[in-house]
């Protein structure tokens, strides 16, 4: 599962929210595509939701949209040491550096990707598209909770982001005190469910 | 050309060769010294690249089965011994396990047989041997395997200092076309001398000794970093 988006909305939240619920249901393990430094393995590691060696850092040569999309070598590598450790039965989250809103995930690389957007980020931004928006399998639009303080209308953001979207989902949600992420979750079994069958 | 093309998804993109951690050390800062970090390079890490290119190559072409892998693991051992730095031995051979990774997708009928021989070696071995079974002779071989080490170097640093990246892609080309006849020529070399391994016998001193300590030196200092974007 590729999680994506732009810097700061609140991706590795999401995985560490997703590990908690995870890991007693099913195999799972983590790999990060930080801009720099190791500093979101570092983070998953602290909080404790996974052993370390389940949590995979790959280096990306200043490029994080090229290393999930369009050399995923290294990404590969890591994620099918992770498979050797996991089986294959497992689900491995894939967190991708923050970058913009055309940087996605290559199917080579994963079966579904999630695209995070925030809030604060601006509540036009679910209107500009790109292919994050547009083709992501699900739209998280994260950190609700600070739509007030920014001066963002969600509901605008997710009407917009439906329009653009089709039939694609969309989920609002607020990581940081877990509103939302139950229906991520849901989402993400069910998804996983469909393609184990 | 497909092989040499840097979009290629071979990983080569997450790799500076060292060039990282020179910057770090501001013994590269522009386009001047980049000319000289890389003229250095090629002189020494490229001289075994390219002999080791040639010879793996060779060795797919007039060896038998045993003895290709008994020539094979020689020649990956001559790279072991030349790479004094660990962190650019396991950088080499990750390399080496991504570009097949790459190779093996694109050419799947041609590299089957191959691929286990091919498997967890160093990157100028993988990549003769490879592309001696795409038809491509030890000479070309030894080409890519310089185009490989100096596109890695003149590239990352574009990245990481913000470089004009047409003055760079005039280095590439510069210094490609100056070393060009000397890469070919010891490519050439390297088809004789590669003889003894085609008949099973381990023979791998003539294999160029050349090697840059501040490089090993530095690569040791880059795998230890936390702070880093490149993997070598
Ligand atoms: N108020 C609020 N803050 C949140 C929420 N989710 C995440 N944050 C905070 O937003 C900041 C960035 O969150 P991260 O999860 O690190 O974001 P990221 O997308 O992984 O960031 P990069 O990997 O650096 O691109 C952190 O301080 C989080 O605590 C939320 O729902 N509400
Ligand atoms: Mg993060």
């Amino acid at each position: 599962m590729g999680i994506g988006g732009p810097v700061g909305s609140g991706k590795t939240a999401l995985v560490a929210a997703l590990c908690h619920r995870l890991r007693n249901m099913v195999p799972l393990a983590v790999v990060t595509n930080d801009i720099y430094t190791t500093e979101d393995a570092d983070t998953l590691r602290h909080l404790g939701v996974l052993n370390a060696d389940h949590i995979k850092a790959v280096r990306t040569g200043c490029c994080p949209h090229t290393a999930i999309r369009d050399d995923i070598a290294a990404n590969l590598d890591a994620v099918e040491d992770l498979e050797q450790m996991i089986g294959a039965d497992g689900v491995i989250l894939v967190e991708s550096g923050g970058d913009n809103l055309t940087a996605t995930f290559s199917y080579g690389l994963i079966d579904r990707q999630i695209f995070v957007l925030d809030v604060a980020g601006g509540d036009k931004v679910a209107r500009k598209g790109g292919p994050g928006v547009t083709r992501s399998d699900l739209l998280v639009v994260n950190k609700v909770d600070l739509a007030p303080l920014v001066g963002a209308d969600v509901g605008r953001m997710l009407s917009d982001a439906h329009a653009v979207r089709g039939s694609l989902p969309v989920l609002a949600t607020t990581v940081r005190s877990g509103e939302g992420v139950d229906e991520v979750l849901a989402w993400l079994m069910s998804e996983r469910a469909l393609s184990r069958s | 050309m497909v092989l040499s093309d840097g979009r290629f998804p071979s990983g080569a993109h997450a790799y500076s060769s060292g060039m990282e951690q020179s910057i770090a050390w501001h013994d590269v800062t522009g386009l001047a010294s980049l000319e000289e970090f890389v003229a250095g390079r090629v002189a020494t890490t490229g001289a075994m690249a390219a002999q080791v290119a040639a010879a793996a190559s060779t060795l797919m072409t007039a060896a038998t089965a045993p003895q290709q892998t008994i020539g094979l693991d020689a020649l990956d051992s001559a790279v072991d011994a030349r790479m004094a730095s660990a962190a650019s031995r396991a950088a080499s051979r990750q390399q080496g396990h991504s570009w097949l990774r790459g190779a093996r997708a694109v050419w799947p009928a041609e590299l089957a047989s191959a691929s286990p021989l091919l498997m967890d070696r160093h990157a100028w071995v993988t990549l003769g041997a490879a592309t001696a079974i795409l038809g491509i002779d030890p000479q070309d071989a030894a080409c890519l395997a310089l185009h490989d080490l100096v596109s890695t170097l003149v590239w990352s640093a574009v990245r990481l200092l913000g470089l004009d990246p047409f003055e760079a892609a005039g280095i590439l080309a510069g210094t490609l076309a100056g070393v060009e006849t000397e890469t070919r020529a010891l490519a050439a070399e390297a088809v004789p001398a590669t003889e003894a391994l085609c008949l099973g016998r381990v023979e791998t001193e003539w294999i160029s000794w050349l090697a840059a300590p501040l490089s090993d030196l530095g690569a040791e200092a880059h795998a230890a970093r936390a702070e880093r974007l490149f993997a070598s």
